[in-house]
């Protein structure tokens, strides 16, 4: 049976939300928070998806690593005061002074690659929580924004709140229950992202405005 | 003092220098497990320093490649 009425199509208007303040988070690739990030790509994107934020954890957690990074960089010129590896021949010595820092540059750099590339993305129209477990492993969560249900924002300890970060749990309708963002800056900022662009997308079912 | 102590007619620092050679070509292979890792990262996060993050991968294998090689040399 022929369509008696269709309806046009609406493009869909490119979302940049109404939220004040969020402009000043445009910064470089070591940022935790970054709004808009135009250079970003990730795996499974859409063409005409609009990535809005891109978050990873707050600087300030990395500090642990980089403290104990330090001490073991330092160890051996302060251990040298004290006879510990002088039962080794030089040759012995000079390999297990060499070992040792390249096992403290294995774990600085694995801590640091853990940091860059554990990240969460907000865009026009889905989540992203993408988790590098272990050398080799890789969880990536996803849900629509649309289906998301609740949005939880955790935050405690004084660390936590001088520094203002936190964690976002979202309930999803997805096959992913819940999806949760670690460890985040500004997590109210985020919430207020979410909440946004869940409004906008109920505007948008019932314009009915297509991608 | 190298061979000065002896078991079953074997020189302790032989021993020894076989062990830290395993050792480090066990750090080989995880170094280059490190770049396969680097790899699968940027497939699927891209954020435009590739090859900076590239070239550390590619440093650090070469770093314990390098003191592989001393290793071999001087002990």
């Amino acid at each position: 049976m022929p369509d008696i009425f269709k309806a046009p199509a609406v493009p869909k208007v490119s979302k940049r939300l109404n939220i004040e303040g969020l402009e000043k988070f445009s910064h470089g690739p070591f940022s935790s928070f970054f709004y808009l990030p135009n250079s970003v790509r990730f795996i499974g994107k859409d063409s005409s998806e609009k990535i809005i934020l891109f978050l990873r954890r707050h600087p300030i957690t990395n500090i642990g690593w980089i403290i104990l990074t330090i001490i073991l960089l330092l160890a051996p010129a302060v251990l040298s005061v004290f006879p510990i590896l002088s039962f080794l021949p030089e040759n012995f010595r000079f390999i297990a002074v060499a070992m040792w820092y390249m096992l403290t540059t294995a774990f600085a750099f694995e801590s640091f690659l853990n940091w860059f590339f554990n990240v969460c993305i907000i865009t026009d129209e889905r989540i992203f929580d993408v988790d590098f477990l272990n050398l080799i492993y890789r969880e990536i969560s996803e849900a629509n924004i649309d289906q998301i249900q609740d949005v939880t924002v955790r935050m405690g300890g004084v660390v936590r709140t001088v520094f203002n970060y936190g964690d976002v749990l979202i309930q999803t309708a997805s096959a992913v229950p819940n999806i949760e963002f670690s460890s985040v800056s500004r997590p109210d900022l985020v919430a207020k992202v979410l909440r946004e662009l869940r409004v906008e997308e109920e505007e948008e079912k019932i314009e009915g405005r297509t991608r | 003092m190298m061979g000065s102590s002896l078991i079953f007619g074997i020189s302790i620092w032989l021993v020894v220098k076989v062990f830290v050679l395993l050792a480090l070509l066990m750090y080989i292979v995880f170094s280059l497990v490190v770049i396969r890792q680097i790899k699968l990262m940027l497939e699927t996060v891209d954020m435009g320093l590739n090859l900076l993050i590239r070239f550390i991968g590619w440093a650090h294998f070469l770093f314990a490649v390098g003191i592989f090689v001393i290793a071999l040399l001087i002990l």
